[in-house]
């Protein structure tokens, strides 16, 4: 009895079929609270509050406040001799709010010999700096999701 | 005298072995290759950045040219405004032996032992752009850190 052949077309396709198989996986994560550009827009240097920040834009997800604790501990670190008189002088900056949005793009080919893993994470983020009387001292804006 | 074998008989051979060689490589999964980027934050401008001049104002500069910095930290010389980028590179090569014992016709010895035969290759490479601003006590910039070795990370 004859064998019947195998197209080689068919074969090559098979094995090509079975080296697709696989999955695709594509996301996006945001982690935050969107910052309106208006917002930012609306925050003036020198004369806006801490207190008028608070409002337009909520509770910021971080604050970070010149530690006199570090500061002395930094200044005695550098000191060599016996006696150090420290004489705290009001810092730069007295707080920095910080808002952040942030955005996890993932891409992933997973095939059975080949594995493709892509993942990009970005942020509007907003940097908000007091003196210390509550004023805005700087801000710093970056929309990281344009 | 060699008997020569007709051209599309010597195909169909060639293709028979690459797909018994597919299936017994991928089939089970024992040979993988696996590429993963991964980024983090948001890219330093190096020309804005190479743009500041030391002595010269000051803190809402820098925040207009590099925007919210990812650190802020109080010095007793003024305070440090930290910006980062990172990036990560992995090229990774795995056999895994153990997956095709379902396949061959061995003793269960040879079995046990081919299971836990593994073999990776893996090659990372993770850097990050970094640029670090010192602000002294009367606003002007007095130092400037910067460095950009994301653009020159290997891909494998």
């Amino acid at each position: 009895m004859r064998k019947t052949p195998i197209s080689p077309l068919l074969a090559l396709s098979s094995a090509a079929l079975a080296l697709l198989a696989g999955c695709i996986s594509i996301g996006r994560t945001f982690d935050g609270n969107p910052i309106p550009r208006e917002a930012v827009e609306s925050i003036v240097k020198g004369k806006t509050t801490r207190a008028e920040v608070l409002e337009i834009l909520g509770s910021p997800k971080a604050v970070e406040s010149a530690n006199i604790t570090n500061l002395a501990e930094e200044a005695v670190s550098r000191y060599a001799g016996e006696e150090l008189v420290l004489k705290i002088d009001p810092a730069l900056f007295n707080d920095v709010y910080i808002y952040e949005q942030t955005r996890t793009k993932h891409f992933v080919l997973a095939l059975i010999l080949f594995n493709y893993y892509y993942s990009e994470e970005e942020a509007d983020r907003l940097a908000v700096f007091f003196d210390k009387e509550g004023k805005v001292l700087g801000v710093g804006w970056t929309p990281g999701l344009d | 005298m060699p008997i020569e074998r007709p051209p599309l008989s010597r195909l169909r051979g060639a293709l028979g072995l690459a797909l018994l060689a597919s299936v017994l490589a991928a089939g089970p999964g024992c040979l993988n290759v696996t590429l993963a980027r991964a980024r983090r934050g948001d890219d330093i401008d190096a020309g804005a950045v190479r743009a500041l001049q030391t002595g010269r104002p000051g803190l809402q500069d820098v925040l207009d040219s590099l925007g919210a910095p990812l650190e802020v930290h109080a010095h007793p010389d003024g305070m440090i405004l930290v910006y980062r980028y990172r990036a990560r590179n992995t090229f990774r090569f795995g056999i895994e032996a153990g997956a095709s014992v379902q396949f061959l016709d061995v003793t269960r010895v040879v079995s046990s032992i081919l299971e836990n035969l593994r073999f990776t290759l893996e090659r990372i490479h993770a850097d990050e752009d970094r640029a670090v601003i010192l602000i002294g006590r009367d606003g002007l910039v007095k130092g400037i850190g910067f460095r950009d070795p994301t653009k020159d990370l290997p891909l494998f």
